[in-house]
């Protein structure tokens, strides 16, 4: 019996190895277009900038480096946007980590990074067996990704799926399961690097591309205004909001999402990067914003509380619901700036 | 579960372990073990349904003990049916209720008699009509004192639920496989090393070879009135081979995961694709099912006893039959009605027209022997429209666009630009070097760095082919 075990466990380390031999001949970020269109260009320009956007298309569609840079012009910001559509934690935790590590990338000049402030993902399981859901399931960020949800407050079913989808995709990824086709055309178009995979760069090649200006979410917009459940007058949007924000003090505090928070900011300190946490408007984790409080004034921003900030719960200011427009995105930024100028001016005090 | 999900990598080994490492010394704790294993394994598909196995199993129980003590013929008999009736009326309530009621409907409907429909949202339980054909089985051969009945119901129970052929085969007969359960079984490097083998290949030919072709046959089924004559026709083809890489396939991770815990299945596919008539087909696709219909219908309604005539009506009903087994519509009935009525003809012929003539020199009796494979292939091509369409007029339809020669190369671009065609000359190549063995993946002569190398490249190719949890064909049946 032990002979049978020992060679299904020597055929299996051999079967890992050569299927993991595949990792190799991809980049990290293989698995997320988006995210890879606007490395390739960064890769090459990445001395122009000292501040950088992470997280998901709250930051992708809202955040415009043009109008923040413009905004804190005098402080010699040059800003580039690297959120992508639901890139949320523990993705973006595996993206950001991997490119503080990355050698091909000079991040000399990088002194302060904002990032989406969001509690982990509950893998649903179409998305455990999609390319997005596995590329980045390395053995640490299956075990963060673990302890996230296990630690979380959702409920025992959805904490019993995410941690079984986890899992799926953690072993898919270990033995790149239906990954070699996905892989040898990620280095084709990686390599062409055609329109189509650089549309994320937006048009001022800073990786922001405002929703009314992507004609793939046309459909999202439509749905928006013609489905009842999504679209909810300004008054209603505005009480629901500022009644969930007056119930944060009551809600309950995500410690494990608190020690990943506080670890990437002691990995960006050494660095010397100051990295700082955003809450973006119309943010479906008001929670986070206990977590975002215990991690100190300087290392979080939150700009969802529509008492303070109203017009970006206005319908000429969104795309839909979870989502601003143009006009919206624009705003937003020049309130991100404002909120966000002292601690770039003591980011760059640090830093001389 | 599925033999090719995650849920059943974790649940073979876990099972595995507990059997021969923490229960290794005693047998009805192996046993008890495989029963709760088989109802976990089968209430993870929907629990509900494992009272029909537990009702199965019990009327089965108590019915073969009562025929066996009973004298008296009479009781004996009664006993016999109760047994039949219950499984029959439990097969013929979940799987054919809608199907008769709508025949009916449609029937009087015919003949302007219009009646209120009753049909019921009766959701079929899987693998019912094997289980129900196993235990019959059991039943008959107690009766006629082929098999001592089981003393102990968790062997019983164990052998009904048996989780490697509970849902889709091979149909064990009780003689064969019961009385493993009494016996001890013991560990072999051996037998358990080629179960291994055989779960890789039969995985192979599921994930690999059936769930690959499976997308292609889908568009082509039902793009089948805008596709050319050349696409229907690879269409059929492609799924002879789906089919056979499904259904042979799951028997061999069947038997393979059997043969881990020391049992025996029999064999159900013997490279049935190389078989020189159809007659030598039957004896060698779904081997349990035309077996079992051989020894409880065929042979009970007279089989070969009452001439040519007689035989060739028997023929004709046994398959008409066992079409009606696979599916509760006209389009299964015809099928078998098909194959039972080129069988018959294929007596008669050879009656009367070949008269056991023999072809003599050895090349043109090989040549000859592959011209009816091909042949024998093609009328299982041309049936298989009728097993794979889901209604008659769509049957129709599609032997309507085979005959249309307009643009009869032109290949649709979803079927294009896939790796079918090496798939399937590789399982045809492994087939045919193994064609005498009982399963195509017995490697021992070759050297052990290229049986490792094989075995590696096989599984490399079913990692990039798993996980998109194919459901296997015969599941509905």
């Amino acid at each position: 019996m032990v002979k049978l075990v020992v060679k299904v466990v020597l055929f299996i380390a051999l079967l890992w190895g050569v299927n993991h031999a595949a990792s190799y001949f991809v980049p990290y970020f293989w698995g997320n277009d988006g995210w890879a269109a606007k490395y390739k260009y960064f890769q090459k320009n990445a001395d122009q900038y000292n501040v950088l956007f992470f997280g998901s298309s709250q930051t992708y569609r809202q955040i415009d480096p043009s109008v923040f840079d413009n905004q804190l012009e005098r402080l010699g910001v040059k800003s580039y946007n690297f959120g992508y559509e639901a890139t949320a934690t523990p993705e973006v935790n595996y993206l950001y980590e991997n490119l503080l590590d990355d050698k091909s990338v000079n991040l000399s000049k990088v002194n302060v990074v904002f990032m989406d402030l969001q509690p982990v993902r509950f893998l649903r399981s179409r998305n455990a067996s999609s390319m997005r859901g596995r590329y980045h399931m390395s053995p640490a960020n299956y075990a963060k990704a673990l302890n996230l949800v296990i630690n979380s407050h959702s409920s025992y079913s959805n904490r019993y799926n995410s941690i079984l989808n986890y899992t799926r995709a953690f072993f898919d990824n270990q033995f790149n399961v239906r990954s070699f086709k996905d892989m040898t055309k990620f280095r084709q178009r990686y390599g062409q690097a055609r329109k189509g995979f650089m549309k994320p760069l937006g048009e001022n090649d800073n990786g922001f591309l405002p929703l009314n200006k992507d004609p793939q979410a046309k459909k999202r917009r439509n749905e928006f205004l013609n489905c009842e459940k999504w679209y909810i007058p300004y008054s209603e949007e505005m009480a629901i909001y500022s009644q969930d924000c007056g119930l944060i003090k009551g809600a309950p505090f995500d410690r494990e999402l608190f020690f990943e928070c506080r670890r990437l900011i002691n990995l960006s300190k050494r660095k010397g990067i100051h990295l700082v946490f955003l809450i973006p408007p119309r943010s479906p984790y008001l929670n986070t914003t206990k977590v975002a409080e215990k991690l100190g004034e300087e290392h979080f921003i939150s700009l969802v509380d529509p008492r303070k900030y109203p017009k970006f719960y206005k319908m000429n200011h969104c795309f839909d619901r979870g989502h601003l427009n143009q006009r919206g995105a624009r705003a937003y930024t020049i309130a991100l700036a404002k909120e966000a100028r002292d601690v770039v001016i003591a980011a760059n005090a640090s830093r001389d | 579960m599925l033999f090719n999900s995650y849920e059943f990598l974790i649940f073979l080994p876990l099972v595995w372990f507990v059997y021969w490492v923490l229960l290794r010394k005693t047998m009805r704790g192996q046993n008890l073990l495989l029963l709760v294993a088989s109802y976990v394994f089968y209430g993870w598909w929907d629990w509900r349904f494992l009272g029909l196995i537990a009702l199965s199993s019990i009327v089965d129980f108590i019915a073969a003990q009562k025929i066996h003590q009973n004298t008296q013929k009479s009781k004996r008999k009664a006993w016999l049916w109760l047994s039949i009736g219950v499984n029959l009326s439990v097969l013929l309530f979940f799987k054919y209720y809608n199907f008769f009621a709508s025949s009916l409907v449609n029937a009087f409907d015919s003949l302007n008699i219009y009646i209120n429909p009753f049909t019921l949202q009766v959701l079929l339980p899987v693998g019912i009509s094997f289980y129900t054909f196993q235990t019959m089985s059991y039943s008959i051969d107690v009766y006629h004192k082929k098999l001592e009945p089981s003393r102990d119901w968790i062997e019983f129970f164990a052998f009904v639920s048996f989780f490697p052929q509970l849902v889709a085969g091979p149909i064990e007969r009780a003689r064969h496989l019961l009385p493993q359960f009494y016996k001890k079984r013991e560990f072999d490097y051996k037998t358990s090393a080629d179960g291994l083998r055989q779960i890789l290949w039969g995985m192979f030919k599921k994930v690999v070879i059936a769930d690959s072709l499976a997308p292609s046959v889908d568009y082509i089924y039902s793009h089948y009135h805008e596709v050319s004559a050349g696409a229907l026709i690879l269409g059929t083809v492609f799924f002879a081979i789906q089919v056979y890489g499904d259904f042979s396939g799951y028997s061999d991770i069947a038997i393979g995961t059997a043969r881990l815990f020391g049992f025996d299945l029999m064999t159900n596919f013997r490279t049935p694709y190389f078989s020189k008539s159809l007659v030598e087909f039957w004896r060698r696709w779904h081997i349990s099912l035309s077996t079992w219909f051989r020894d409880y219908l065929y042979i009970p309604l007279g089989g070969n006893r009452h001439g040519i005539k007689g035989q060739a009506f028997n023929m004709v009903v046994v398959f008409t039959v066992s079409g009606l087994w696979h599916g509760a519509e006209w389009t299964f009935v015809l099928w078998g009605l098909l194959h039972g009525v080129y069988l018959a003809q294929s007596l008669f012929w050879q009656r009367y027209v070949i008269k056991g003539r023999k072809i003599k020199n050895k090349w043109l009796a090989k040549i000859n022997g592959v011209a009816m494979s091909l042949k024998i292939f093609g009328v299982m091509c041309i049936s298989y429209v009728f097993f794979r369409t889901l209604t008659l007029q769509h049957a129709w339809g599609y032997f309507k666009g085979m005959l249309n020669t307009e643009n009869f190369f032109e290949i649709p671009k979803a079927v294009q630009g896939n790796y079918h065609l090496y798939f399937i000359i590789a399982l045809l190549v492994i087939d045919l070097i193994n064609e005498k063995q009982d399963h195509q993946f017995k490697l021992g002569k070759v050297p052990q760095v290229f049986r490792w190398l094989i075995y590696l490249i096989v599984s490399v190719l079913i990692l990039q082919y798993f996980g998109s949890s194919e459901s296997f064909i015969y599941f509905q049946f």
